[in-house]
C-alpha cells in the first residue's frame, strides 16, 4: 500500500475539483503532479467584494500536505511574488505565515479540504478592515525558524 | 515434555530472530523444528504460515493457517494470512470470506493497529472479486455477440444462395437486406456495451468524509454523522474530538451504522468499479 493515506485522498479532491470546479475567486494553479516527491498545491485566491484592502489583487497560497493528511492539517502559507503580494491582515505575517485556528492541530478537522480551507481564508480576508500585521510581526519574521504547524499561535482575538 | 517444550520455545525464538532479519527460509526451518518438539505450538504454526506466505508457498502456508485455526478459531493473523494466500492463488471468494473474518475480529478484539491493514486487504479482496465477476460478464457478452453475428451471417449466405437463380439486381437486393440486418444487430450490442461506460457516480452519502472512499464499515457518532471506522478511529486517537462538532469523542462513542453499511455494500455489489473510484 502507499506510504500514507494522503495520496488517494488528494487524487479524489483533485478529480472533484476537475469535475465540479471551484467557487468564484479560487483557482487551482498547480497540484504538484510535475514532481512525484512534491505534493504541494498552489492556489490563487481573490476577495470578491469591494474591500479596499484587497481590491484588484490576487494572492497565492501554497499547500503542503503531510503523509497523514487529512488526519493531520496541511501547511498553508501565502507566497510572495512580484504579482502576488502577501495580503494585509492581523493574522497574516509578512512572510506569508497564516495564523488560523482551523490550520492548527487543535482546530483542524479531516472533513476540511483544500477547497474549504481556501474558502475560510477568503472569508477571513473579506471580513477584515484592519490595515495591519499581527503584533510583533517584524520580530517574528526575523526570528522564526519553525514550520507553521509547530508554532503555538494565540487564537485569543476573535474580533477578526 | 518439559525438555521438549523448552527446546521448542528456544527454536521459536531463533525463528523470530531470523524472521526479523527477513531470512524466511531459515525462520521456517526453526519453526518446523519447534513443531517437531511441540506439535501443538500455535504460535509456531502462525509464524511459519507468514514465512511461507513470503516465500510464496501458498498451499503450505494455508495448511499452517488451518492448523492455527483448528486450535484457535479467533486467530486474527491466521485468517488474514489465509486470505492473502487464497488471493494469491486466485480464490477470490474464499479470500474475501477470510478477509472479512480478519477485519471483524480486529474490530471485536480492539486491535486498532491492525485495523488499516485488515480493512485495506478486505478492500482489495472485494475489488478483485468484482473485477473477476465483471471480466466474466464481459467475456460472456462478447461470446454471445460473436455467436449471434455468426448465425445471422450464415443465414444471409443461405438467402444469397437461394436467390442464385434470380437476376443480378435481385441478388444484390438480398445481399443488401442481409447487410442491413447485420448492421442492426451489431448496433444493438454496441448500445448495450455503451451502457457499461455511462458516467459513474457515487452517492455522496455513501462516502466517508475523511478518505473520500465508499464506506465498508460505517460507524455513527453521537452527533449523527457516519465515518469509516478506520479513519474516524485514527482521528480520535490523534485529536479525541468529533471532526464536525469539535465535541470530545471517544472510540466507545462510535456505534455501527448497520443500515448505512447495508446500503454501501448493496451499492458496491452493483458497482464494484467504485472500489477504485
Amino acid at each position: 500500500m502507499s506510504a500514507g493515506m494522503s495520496g488517494r485522498r488528494l487524487m479524489k479532491e483533485l478529480s472533484k475539483i476537475q469535475n465540479d470546479g471551484l467557487p468564484p475567486g479560487i483557482e487551482l494553479v498547480s497540484s504538484g503532479e510535475s514532481d512525484a516527491d512534491n505534493s504541494d498545491w498552489l492556489l490563487d485566491i481573490r476577495v470578491l467584494d469591494d474591500n479596499p484592502l484587497y481590491k484588484n489583487q490576487v494572492y497565492r497560497l501554497r499547500f503542503r500536505f503531510p503523509k497523514a493528511y487529512p488526519i493531520e492539517p496541511p501547511e498553508v502559507t501565502f507566497e510572495n511574488r512580484p504579482d502576488r503580494p502577501i495580503p494585509m491582515h492581523p493574522h497574516v505575517y509578512s512572510n506569508g505565515i497564516i495564523c488560523l485556528d482551523l490550520l492548527g492541530s487543535q482546530g483542524w478537522s479531516p472533513v476540511q479540504s483544500a477547497q474549504s480551507v481556501c474558502m475560510s481564508i477568503q472569508s477571513m480576508l473579506t471580513s477584515n478592515n484592519k490595515n495591519e500585521r499581527p503584533e510583533g510581526d517584524e520580530q517574528f519574521v526575523k526570528m522564526n525558524k519553525s514550520r507553521p504547524r509547530d508554532i503555538q499561535f494565540l487564537y485569543d482575538d476573535n474580533t477578526v | 515434555m518439559g525438555d521438549n517444550g523448552a527446546r521448542a520455545e528456544r527454536l521459536r525464538q531463533d525463528g523470530n530472530e531470523h524472521f526479523r532479519r527477513r531470512n524466511y527460509t531459515a525462520a521456517e526451518a526453526c519453526y518446523s523444528q519447534a513443531l517437531v518438539n511441540d506439535p501443538n505450538m500455535t504460535a509456531a504454526y502462525a509464524n511459519r504460515a507468514m514465512c511461507r506466505f513470503f516465500l510464496a508457498s501458498h498451499d503450505a502456508s494455508i495448511t499452517d493457517c488451518d492448523a492455527v485455526l483448528a486450535r484457535d478459531p479467533d486467530h486474527l493473523k491466521a485468517h488474514y494470512y489465509k486470505s492473502k494466500n487464497l488471493l494469491a492463488l486466485g480464490n477470490v471468494d474464499e479470500a474475501s470470506t477470510h478477509a472479512l473474518l480478519a477485519y471483524e475480529m480486529c474490530v471485536a478484539q480492539g486491535a486498532d493497529t491492525s485495523l488499516r491493514m485488515t480493512k485495506e486487504h478486505l478492500f482489495v479482496c472485494r475489488k478483485e472479486r468484482w473485477d473477476v465477476k465483471e471480466r466474466r460478464r464481459r467475456a460472456s457478452a462478447r461470446a454471445f455477440e460473436r455467436e449471434m453475428v455468426g448465425v445471422l451471417e450464415r443465414e444471409i449466405e443461405r438467402d444469397v444462395l437461394e436467390a442464385a437463380g434470380g437476376s443480378e439486381a435481385e441478388r444484390a437486393a438480398v445481399r443488401e437486406e442481409g447487410n442491413k440486418r447485420l448492421a442492426d444487430l451489431r448496433d444493438v450490442f454496441e448500445r448495450a456495451r455503451a451502457k457499461d461506460d455511462v458516467k459513474r457516480e457515487v452517492p455522496e452519502w455513501l462516502i466517508d468524509d475523511i478518505t473520500y472512499n465508499v464506506m465498508l464499515d460505517p460507524v455513527i457518532t453521537p452527533s449523527g454523522r457516519s465515518y469509516e471506522r478506520e479513519s474516524i478511529t485514527k482521528f480520535i486517537e490523534k485529536a479525541g474530538t468529533d471532526p464536525t462538532t469539535r465535541e470530545p469523542l471517544a472510540k466507545s462513542d462510535l456505534k455501527p451504522n448497520r443500515v448505512l453499511k447495508e446500503a454501501c455494500s448493496w451499492f458496491l455489489d452493483e458497482n464494484g468499479w467504485a472500489y477504485d473510484w
